[in-house]
C-alpha cells in the first residue's frame, strides 16, 4: 500500500519535471518565462536543484500519506536508538520514535516555515526599500542607516536574544521572528535597483505622460525589481532553513514534540557516537535543501540576467 | 609582380554556435590590406564589420569560432596556425586595436604612465625607467599636452577625447605594423573627432604604419581612408577605392547607405530609405542577402547568390546588376517596404 | 503663432561636498536661454555632450525643476502650475528620448505602453482605446498585432517608433525630440526622420529637436540654436546658419563634420583642447579659451558676450562680430587690443 503511495508520488515529480522541460523547450512566440527557463536549462547544476527541490517539496507535502509512522508516536521504550532497518529506514531516536517519519514531517515543517518567513521578508523588504529608493532625499538616508544598523547586529544573536525573551514560541511567532530579521538586505537590494530604474528613461516618459508617482512605482519600477528580488528570496529560503534549524537544535524553535529538521538533529547529538542514525539523515537533508536553494538561486541569477535575455 | 600584402584574409568565416542555432557573424570574407594604407570598413550594426575586426586578432571568445578554411595572413606569417603563446606576441606588437569606449579599455586603478609603461615590459627586457620614459614621449606623441604630468593622471581624471588618445598610444607603444579602430570615434563630440582623425593620420604619414578603420560614418570613411570595403550581412558586398565608390556606387546598399543621408540640399524632402531590417545572422536570406530590401531584385536574385563581380579597376561588387545593368533603369518598391512593418 | 516661449531659463545643479554635503559650488547646465517655438515650426537645438541641450529639453517640460526663468506654454505660464495642474498640462507637451533601450518598460507589452497615455488621461478606455492603440502603431509604421509583444522582441528602430507612438497618443501640440536617431544606424535613421517629419505634417506639431549631428539638424529644421557650456551662442534660420556661420564656435562645429565625399576641398577649423567643465566655465566668453577668431583679444575673457542681431534674423554671441552692443570703448578697458569687425564668411557647400 506505501508503496503504491510512493510511486504515485515519484509519477507526480517525473510529470512536473516533464512539463517544465516541455515549457523551456516547447515552440512557439517566445515569452520571457520561457527564455528565462531555457536559460535556466542550461546549468546542469541548477536544473539538478531543481529537481531536488521538487522531490523535497512533493515527499514532504504528502508527508502524512507517505510516512511510515507517526513521526510522535513513541513506538516502544525497547526501541530506542534502534539502528536503521528494513521496517525502520533511519532508526529510532532516544524516545524510540521512527526518525524516517519524522524527518518526513520536519522537511514539511523547515520548509513551511522557510517559505511563510521568506514571504514576509521579502515583502517588508520591498516596500521599505522601493520607498526609501524612491522618495530619496534624507528619508532615505535616515531609512537606510536604521538597516545598516540592523544588519552590523549577528543576525544569530539577534534571533537567539529575540528567541529567550518571547519563549516558549509558537511557531507563528517563530515564523514571525524569522521574517522580521530577514529583510533588510532585501531593502537595500531593492532600493539600490529602484534609484537605478529610477534614472531610466522609461520613467521620465511616464512622468511626462502625466503618470502619477503611485502608478510609476506599481508599474514601472516594481515589475522590474521582481527578477533580483526572486533571486534574493531563493537564496533567503536557504538562509532561514539554516537559521530555525539552528534555532530549533539550541532549543528555542519549533517546540518538542513537533519535528523539525533542527529539532531532530538537535535529539541526535547527545547519542552520536553510539546512534549516529539520528542526526545523520535529518542533517544530510538539510545540506540537500539548503544547497539546492543556493544553487537554484544562482541558477535563477543567471537567466533571469537582462543583458543576457536582450541578446 | 605586385608586392606582398601586409595583410591578407582569405574566406574569414567566424560562426557562433548557441543554443539558437549557428549565426554566420562573418561569412567568406576575403580583403588585404597594403603597408602605410588605410582601409575603410563600413556597414551598419550587425553586419560583421566588428567580428571581423576581432577575428584578425583572434579574440572571438566562445562559442564563437573562426571556422577551418579561414585564412588571416600577415607579414607572410599565418596567424590561424600560431600557438596562443605567438600570436599574444603579435598582439600589440605587430596588429594593435582601439575600441569605441576607451574607459573600458583603461583599468580604472592605474595611471596612464603605469599602463604604458607596462606594454613593453610584457613584450621585452626594459628597465622601469626606460619604459616610464617611453610612455611618457608617447603621450606626448598623441597629443597630451605636459605628458610627464599627465602619465600620473589616472583615466576617470581625463576627457573622453583625450582617453582616446591614450589608447591610440597605448596601441603604438611597440610601433605595430596595422592598427586596427573600431568605432574610434563614435563615442566623441564632432569638433573631438576631427582632433583623433587628424591624429590617426598624422601618425600614419610618420610611422608607416596600416590603418584598418571599421565605422558606420560614410562621412569619417571618405575623409581618412583611401579604399572602402562595404558589409552587408556577413559578407564583403562592394570594394573600390574611395573617389570610385562615392563617385560612382555600384551595390544597391552602398547607393541606399548614400541616399539615407541627410546632408544640405535634401532640406526637409522625404529621405531616401532602405526599407526593413538588416536580417538575422542565424537565417540570412536566401539568394542575394540584401534582396529583401533592394528595389531592384528580380527573380535571381532571389535565387542565386551573387559572386563579387569585378566592375572596375579595383572594384567589386557582390550584384547581378553588373551582368544586367539594364535593370537599373526599372527601381521598383522593395519587399521588405510591401510587407508594411518598418524597422 | 508663438507656442513655446522660454525666457532665461537656467538650471544648476548644486555640487555638495564634505562630510556636512554643504553646497560648495554649482555646474550651471543650462545659462539663461531663451528662445520661442511656433506652432507647427521645428527647432533644432546643437551641441557637444555637456552643453546642456538635454537638460534644457527637461527642464521646459519640468521633469526637471529649472532654476530660475519662464516658460509659456500656450499661453499658460507652465512654471506656476501646481503638480495636479502640470499632470494635465503634460498632454500638450511629449517628449521621445534617444535611448529605445531604456526609454520602454521591459516588462509591458508595446501595445501597454502606448496605451498608458490613454488611461492617464483617461482618453479612451476599452476596445476604444484597444483600437486607438492599433491605429497609433500602424501610423507609425508598425503592425497593429505589434501591440501584445514585448520591447526585447524589436530592432532599436522599430523600439523608437513605439515611443513615438506612446508620445503621440496624447495628442501633443509640441514634442521634444532628444536625440531621437543618434543611437539608430543611417538607414533607420532615415527612416525615423521621415516619419518624424510625417507626423508634423499631419498633426500640425512643433518639435524641438535636439541633436548632436548637425547634418540631421539641417536636414529636419526650420531654426537652430546653437548651444555652448550652457548658454545658446548663435540662432537663426537653418539654412542661414549653415551656409554663413557667425560665432567661431559654430563656425569650427560645421567644418568639423566628416562629409561623404572624398574630393570636397574645404578648410578645417580643428579646435584645440577639450569642452570647459560647466562646473567651472571659463571667464567672460565661454568659448573663448578655444576660439579661433582673428580679433580674439583680453576683452574675449573679461566680457561676456550678449546675444544680439548680427544680421536679419540672425542672433549670435560675440562681441568682435559688427554690429554690437558693447562699444570698443568698453571693449578697450577691459583691455581689447583689436576692434571688432564685420566678418561674414562663406561656407563652401559641396
Amino acid at each position: 500500500m506505501l508503496a503504491i503511495r510512493w510511486l504515485c508520488a515519484a509519477a507526480l515529480i517525473a510529470a512536473l519535471c516533464a512539463a517544465l522541460r516541455r515549457f523551456a523547450h516547447g515552440s512557439g512566440r517566445t515569452s520571457r518565462a520561457r527564455v528565462v527557463l531555457a536559460r535556466y536549462a542550461s546549468h546542469p547544476s541548477a536544473v539538478i536543484a531543481l529537481v531536488a527541490l521538487i522531490v523535497l517539496y512533493v515527499v514532504s507535502a504528502f508527508s502524512p500519506w507517505l510516512a511510515t509512522h507517526d513521526p510522535i508516536e513513541i513506538l516502544a521504550q525497547a526501541l530506542a536508538n534502534h539502528p536503521p532497518s528494513r521496517e525502520l529506514l533511519f532508526g529510532t531516536d532516544f524516545a524510540g520514535r521512527d526518525v524516517f517519519s519524522r524527518v518526513l514531517y520536519g522537511t514539511r515543517i523547515s520548509l513551511s516555515v522557510a517559505l511563510l518567513a521568506t514571504s514576509i521578508s521579502v515583502v517588508l523588504g520591498t516596500a521599505y526599500g522601493a520607498t526609501a529608493g524612491f522618495i530619496g532625499g534624507t528619508l532615505d538616508t535616515v531609512m537606510m542607516r536604521l538597516v545598516d544598523a540592523f544588519l552590523s547586529i549577528p543576525r544569530i544573536v539577534l534571533l537567539i536574544a529575540i528567541g529567550t525573551l518571547w519563549a516558549p514560541l509558537s511557531i507563528t511567532s517563530l515564523i514571525l521572528i524569522l521574517g522580521l530579521t530577514a529583510w533588510f538586505g532585501t531593502s537595500r537590494l531593492v532600493r539600490a535597483e529602484v534609484l537605478s530604474l529610477k534614472e531610466r528613461e522609461m520613467v521620465a516618459a511616464a512622468r511626462a505622460l502625466g503618470a502619477r508617482d503611485l502608478a510609476i512605482v506599481r508599474r514601472h519600477l516594481l515589475p522590474n525589481v521582481l527578477s533580483p528580488v526572486i533571486v534574493a528570496a531563493t537564496l533567503g529560503v536557504a538562509g532561514v532553513i539554516v537559521n530555525e534549524a539552528a534555532l530549533s537544535f539550541l532549543g528555542i524553535g519549533i517546540p518538542d514534540p513537533t519535528p523539525s529538521l533542527g529539532n531532530i538533529i538537535h535529539d541526535g547529538t547527545p547519542y552520536l557516537a553510539t546512534a549516529w542514525w539520528v542526526a545523520l539523515f535529518p542533517g544530510i537533508v538539510l545540506v540537500i535543501t539548503a544547497l539546492a536553494c543556493n544553487l537554484a538561486g544562482d541558477g535563477l541569477r543567471d537567466a533571469m540576467d537582462p543583458r543576457q535575455v536582450d541578446r | 609582380m605586385t608586392p606582398r600584402p601586409l595583410l591578407s584574409v582569405e574566406e574569414l568565416r567566424t560562426y557562433f554556435r548557441t543554443s539558437a542555432g549557428v549565426a554566420r557573424a562573418v561569412d567568406g570574407v576575403s580583403f588585404s590590406i597594403a603597408a602605410n594604407e588605410s582601409v575603410g570598413v563600413v556597414g551598419e550594426s550587425g553586419c560583421g564589420k566588428s567580428v571581423t575586426s576581432l577575428s584578425l586578432l583572434r579574440l572571438i571568445q566562445r562559442p564563437g569560432t573562426i571556422e577551418p578554411g579561414s585564412k588571416i595572413e600577415l607579414e607572410g606569417t599565418d596567424l590561424l596556425s600560431l600557438d596562443d603563446e605567438s600570436m599574444r606576441r603579435i598582439r600589440g606588437n605587430r596588429i594593435a586595436m582601439i575600441f569605441q569606449e576607451p574607459m573600458t579599455a583603461l583599468n580604472p586603478v592605474f595611471t596612464i604612465g603605469a599602463q604604458l609603461a607596462e606594454v613593453p615590459r610584457v613584450h621585452e627586457h626594459i628597465t622601469r625607467r626606460d619604459a616610464w620614459a617611453r610612455a611618457v614621449e608617447m603621450l606626448g606623441t598623441v597629443g597630451i599636452p605636459d605628458p610627464a604630468e599627465r602619465a600620473h593622471s589616472y583615466p576617470h581624471q581625463l576627457s573622453g577625447g583625450m582617453r582616446q588618445r591614450v589608447m591610440i598610444g597605448m596601441a603604438l607603444m611597440l610601433s605595430p605594423a596595422l592598427l586596427i579602430a573600431d568605432e574610434p570615434t563614435t563615442a566623441l563630440d564632432v569638433t573631438i573627432q576631427a582632433q583623433i582623425l587628424e591624429l590617426l593620420a598624422e601618425l600614419r604619414a610618420r610611422t608607416a604604419m596600416s590603418v584598418l578603420l571599421i565605422t558606420h560614418d560614410l562621412g569619417v570613411v571618405a575623409e581618412s581612408t583611401s579604399r572602402v570595403i562595404v558589409m552587408y550581412a556577413g559578407e564583403i558586398v562592394e570594394q573600390a577605392g574611395v573617389r570610385e565608390l562615392f563617385a560612382q556606387p555600384h551595390h544597391p546598399y552602398t547607393e541606399g547607405l548614400m541616399a539615407a543621408m541627410p546632408r544640405a540640399g535634401t532640406k526637409r524632402e522625404r529621405l531616401t530609405v532602405i526599407p526593413g531590417a538588416v536580417p538575422s545572422p542565424y537565417e540570412w536570406p536566401s539568394g542575394c542577402r540584401f534582396h529583401e530590401r533592394c528595389p531592384y531584385a528580380w527573380e535571381r536574385c532571389e535565387r542565386e547568390h551573387p559572386p563579387l563581380y569585378e566592375i572596375g579597376v579595383g572594384h567589386v561588387s557582390r550584384c547581378h546588376l553588373a551582368v544586367e545593368p539594364e535593370r537599373r533603369a526599372t527601381p521598383h518598391l522593395p519587399l521588405a517596404a510591401r510587407a508594411g512593418a518598418g524597422a | 503663432m508663438t507656442l513655446l516661449s522660454v525666457r532665461d531659463l537656467t538650471k544648476h545643479f548644486p555640487i555638495t561636498g564634505g562630510v556636512m554635503r554643504r553646497v560648495i559650488g554649482a555646474v550651471r547646465a543650462v545659462d539663461g536661454i531663451s528662445f520661442d517655438v511656433a506652432q507647427g515650426e521645428t527647432l533644432g537645438l546643437v551641441g557637444e555632450s555637456g552643453c546642456g541641450k538635454t537638460t534644457a529639453g527637461r527642464a521646459i517640460l519640468r521633469l526637471i525643476e529649472p532654476t530660475s526663468g519662464e516658460i509659456f506654454f500656450d499661453g499658460t505660464d507652465v512654471r506656476a502650475l501646481a503638480k495636479e495642474p502640470l499632470r494635465k498640462l503634460r498632454r500638450k507637451m511629449q517628449i521621445v528620448f534617444q535611448d529605445p533601450f531604456s526609454s520602454l518598460n521591459p516588462r509591458m507589452t508595446v501595445g501597454a505602453s502606448v496605451r498608458e497615455g490613454l488611461t492617464i488621461h483617461k482618453l479612451a478606455e476599452g476596445s476604444a482605446a484597444d483600437a486607438r492603440v492599433r491605429q497609433l502603431l500602424e501610423e507609425v509604421g508598425l503592425r497593429a498585432e505589434h501591440a501584445t509583444r514585448y520591447p526585447h522582441e524589436f530592432s532599436g528602430g522599430q523600439r523608437q517608433r513605439v515611443g513615438i507612438a506612446r508620445a503621440l497618443a496624447v495628442e501633443p501640440k509640441f514634442i521634444v525630440c532628444d536625440e531621437p536617431v543618434s543611437a539608430l544606424d543611417v538607414s533607420v535613421q532615415a527612416q525615423v526622420i521621415n516619419l518624424l517629419q510625417d507626423l508634423q505634417r499631419a498633426h500640425g506639431l512643433a518639435y524641438l529637436f535636439i541633436a548632436h549631428d548637425l547634418s540631421v539638424v539641417e536636414h529636419i529644421a526650420d531654426r537652430v540654436a546653437v548651444m555652448y557650456l550652457g548658454r545658446i551662442v548663435e540662432l537663426a534660420r537653418a539654412d542661414e546658419l549653415y551656409a554663413m556661420p557667425l560665432m567661431p564656435y559654430t563656425q569650427a562645429l560645421l567644418s568639423a563634420i566628416p562629409v561623404p565625399d572624398p574630393d570636397a576641398k574645404r578648410e578645417r577649423i580643428v579646435l584645440r583642447g577639450d569642452v570647459p567643465s560647466p562646473a567651472n566655465p571659463p571667464s567672460g566668453c565661454p568659448f573663448h579659451p578655444r576660439c579661433q577668431h582673428p580679433q580674439k583679444d583680453a576683452a574675449c575673457s573679461a566680457i561676456v558676450p550678449p546675444l544680439e542681431l548680427k544680421e536679419p534674423n540672425h542672433w549670435a554671441a560675440c562681441i568682435k562680430q559688427l554690429p554690437t552692443r558693447i562699444s570698443w570703448e568698453e571693449q578697450q578697458s577691459a583691455g581689447a587690443t583689436r576692434p571688432p569687425e564685420r566678418i561674414v564668411p562663406v561656407r563652401a557647400t559641396a
